[in-house]
């Protein structure tokens, strides 16, 4: 090697390496961090029980991948939840038949039932891994949903009879 | 007795140290997670490695033998290759060339094999429930990945120490290359069973039980994967083999060896690029995969948390694309009779800059609220329209077919076509390439009235307008050029120093480029040790600030350079 050869490839070596770790640096930080575990009991309020909802939405859920609050995209990956008619209205209209926390439970733990017209059915079931929410998570994020334009009408006392009434019903399209 | 002896004896020994050395290597591993486990006390998930930490620990170990291990996969693919075209040409210098890169990858082997047995006594040590879960699924596979390696072992040393003991029977020599290729090509596959279950887990049930084997080993991930691993381990080989021949150019002391490292160094640049051209579209496939698999874990890759290292990625592969053309365009100078081609470059770089532009547009701008009231919204009216896929991927297909054209360039500068039909050819060539260039400018606009799900289906139509226009061209040059006469030569070894360190800077761009999206890929599983399966419970089961990550990757890099400098060092000095 020449002499000063391998300094000069070591120091260029350097030099982009660092140049690299600097972009890495000064483009936004963004630290994701597991989902906290949140209590919900039959004590928390209508009020923390939509705050709770809306959290886990944003964090554990991972719904604000697809969804958005308002319609904003041209072309969204999924349907938005406010607007004009927003979930917490329309959801009691989507099923002949069935209440907004029906409609919204069956929704959430088996998207392909009631699909939005234009919409792809992309969405995974919550209750089932990696989304894996628990019972009284999904109350929480109905509650959230139905905050959105509606009266929230959902608690944990529903869940057993959500599931009962819920059994075998297939949805549709 | 070295590699040039001729007795057959000698290989056989030599591979049977091979065989010797993984074996104690595995031995000495086993040991020591005995040891470890009795000394630390069994039923445990997780140990933690103090300061590092032992997420890092695995991450660094991981990376390098990753980065080695590639090495030791790709380059025989390639130098049995160049063997081969050496042998049927009748011309030493391939065979030479062969011969210099097998004796990089041997030297590889051993490091890359100790690497290996500190990271699976740290999985094992660190990682205890994770390990023995994966061990319970897969301790078939995992018998089959160590006979394997044994098998690569024997074959990989039989190739390098029989070299000159078989030089009268080159097929025989260069069919043991090929078995040790298929060893090689059968590792990946079985490391990727591991990797591919953990991103897209199948075959077994909700607790984790295991229902299937064969679906536990096809998962969504795995071929897709394979694919990939197997085109970028020849590009990056051939990246780092090019750096080889740049760094003894550097310091070759005569006209000779000078010449020689240069048309190393071209050979090694030119795998590489071969390998890096359908490299995207090898990645395009897995990314489809993954959205089959899971549709949010696709969207949450390409939009969520990791948008910004997407940015990096754009940053670095443009960094490689113009790094590549600009050693082609400085080829050019050495060329007698490529003045007739210089002029071309400056459209190539014009192509190549604004792509590289639109590549780099962030969809969606991080603003103060002042800011983005001044923009009027979170996207630029004007950049904004370059930041979406529809653009990006439009400009990627044209940045690789600008390399693409700067290789044609190369490739004819030294010659002129002899065929009556040369200028219809020519013709014929641009005719096509003004077609390709419109049809995919066509998709890409009208890739943004669409959904998304259409988009993705007309990028595949972009790809194959791409690879038909290559491959059209690439036949039509082959027919122009068969006869072609000569207008000058290649001056070998007439290369300015910086056209090295362009070569240089591709290997470490290219091995960095691999480190981050190793980490994508892995990251993209977030908390959990196998998606939706196995939760990591770990202190360390989060994903990094992109600072911290980048630095990681860089120091592992760091790691990687500083052994196969170790290599290059000893190979130049001919030892082992």
């Amino acid at each position: 090697m020449k002499k000063g050869g391998f300094v000069s490839i070591l120091l260029f070596f350097l030099v982009v390496e660092a140049f690299y770790t600097l972009v890495g640096n000064i483009i936004p930080q963004v630290e994701s961090r597991p989902p906290k575990e949140i209590r919900i009991t039959r004590e928390t309020s209508i009020d923390d029980l939509v705050f709770i909802g809306e959290r886990i939405m944003k964090e554990k859920g991972g719904c604000f991948v697809c969804h958005e609050l308002e319609p904003r995209e041209a072309q969204p990956r999924a349907p938005a939840f406010k607007g004009p008619d927003p979930i917490g209205r329309r959801a009691s209209r989507r099923v002949p038949g069935m209440d907004a926390d029906h409609y919204l439970w069956q929704s959430l733990v088996d998207p392909r039932a009631y699909v939005v017209k234009g919409f792809f059915p992309i969405m995974p079931p919550v209750n089932k891994p990696p989304v894996n929410l628990s019972d009284e998570e999904i109350v929480a994020v109905i509650a959230f949903l139905e905050s959105l334009g509606g009266e929230v009408t959902i608690s944990l006392d529903k869940i057993p009879r959500l599931k009962k009434d819920l059994e075998g019903v297939k949805g549709g399209r | 007795m070295t590699s040039e002896g001729s007795a057959l004896g000698y290989p056989f020994l030599k591979a049977l140290k091979g065989v010797v050395k993984i074996l104690a290597i595995l031995a000495i591993s086993y040991l020591a997670i005995y040891l470890l486990n009795a000394l630390l006390g069994d039923g445990v998930d997780y140990r933690n490695l103090p300061i590092l930490g032992s997420r890092n620990l695995i991450w660094l170990v991981a990376q390098v033998h990753l980065l080695l291990g590639a090495f030791l996969l790709g380059v025989p693919m390639f130098a049995v290759t160049v063997e081969l075209i050496g042998w049927k040409k009748g011309d030493g210098r391939f065979d030479r060339l062969a011969h210099d890169f097998t004796r990089l990858f041997t030297l590889t082997g051993t490091i890359a094999a100790i690497l290996g047995g500190i990271l699976l006594v740290s999985l094992f040590i660190l990682y205890p429930g994770f390990s023995g879960y994966m061990r319970s699924i897969y301790s078939p596979t995992w018998h089959l990945y160590i006979g394997l390696v044994l098998g690569e072992v024997i074959s990989m040393y039989l190739y390098y120490y029989s070299w000159k003991a078989l030089e009268g029977r080159k097929g025989m020599h260069i069919l043991l290359g090929i078995i040790l290729n298929l060893f090689g090509i059968a590792i990946v596959f079985v490391t990727d069973i591991w990797v591919a279950f953990m991103m897209t887990p199948g075959g077994v049930d909700e607790k984790g039980n295991l229902v299937s084997m064969w679906d536990a080993i096809n998962t969504y991930a795995w071929m897709p994967l394979n694919i990939h691993r197997l085109i970028a381990n020849v590009a990056f080989g051939g990246s780092i083999a090019a750096a080889y021949g740049a760094y003894r150019f550097l310091s070759a002391g005569d006209d000779e060896r000078r010449a020689y490292y240069d048309w190393m160094g071209y050979i090694g640049n030119f795998i590489a690029m071969v390998g890096l051209i359908p490299l995207p579209f090898a990645g395009y496939l897995l990314a489809m995969e993954i959205y089959a698999f899971n549709e949010q874990m696709g969207i949450s890759m390409m939009g969520g948390t990791f948008s910004w290292l997407w940015f990096m990625q754009a940053v670095i592969i443009g960094a490689i694309f113009l790094a590549a053309n600009y050693y082609l365009w400085t080829a050019m100078e050495k060329i007698e009779g490529a003045e007739r081609y210089r002029g071309y470059r400056k459209y190539l770089l014009l192509v190549i800059v604004v792509c590289y532009g639109v590549w780099l547009t962030p969809h969606s701008l991080v603003a103060t609220v002042e800011e983005a009231r001044a923009l009027g919204g979170a996207f630029h009216p004007v950049l904004g329209v370059f930041g979406v896929m529809a653009a990006k991927i439009t400009a990627v297909f044209f940045l690789i077919m600008a390399t693409f054209l700067s290789f044609m360039l190369y490739r004819r500068s030294d010659k002129r076509p002899t065929v009556s039909w040369a200028g219809k050819g020519n013709l014929l060539q641009v005719l096509l390439l003004i077609l390709s260039a419109g049809a995919i400018i066509f998709l890409g606009v009208y890739g943004y009235f669409v959904p998304a799900a259409v988009r993705i289906r007309m990028s595949m139509a972009q790809v194959v307008i791409v690879f038909i226009f290559m491959v059209l061209f690439l036949i039509i040059e082959y027919f122009l050029y068969r006869n072609a006469e000569a207008v000058g030569r290649i001056r070998w070894g007439d290369m300015p120093g910086r056209s090295q360190y362009a070569l240089i800077f591709l290997a470490i761009t290219f091995t960095w480029l691999m480190g981050l999206m190793g980490y994508i890929r892995s990251g993209i599983r977030k908390f959990w040790h196998i998606y939706g399966v196995m939760p990591d419970r770990s202190p360390q089961a989060y994903l990094p600030a992109h600072g911290v990550s980048t630095f990681i990757i860089s120091i592992a890099i760091l790691i990687f350079f500083l052994l196969i400098s170790l290599v290059f060092w000893m190979a130049r000095e001919g030892r082992h």
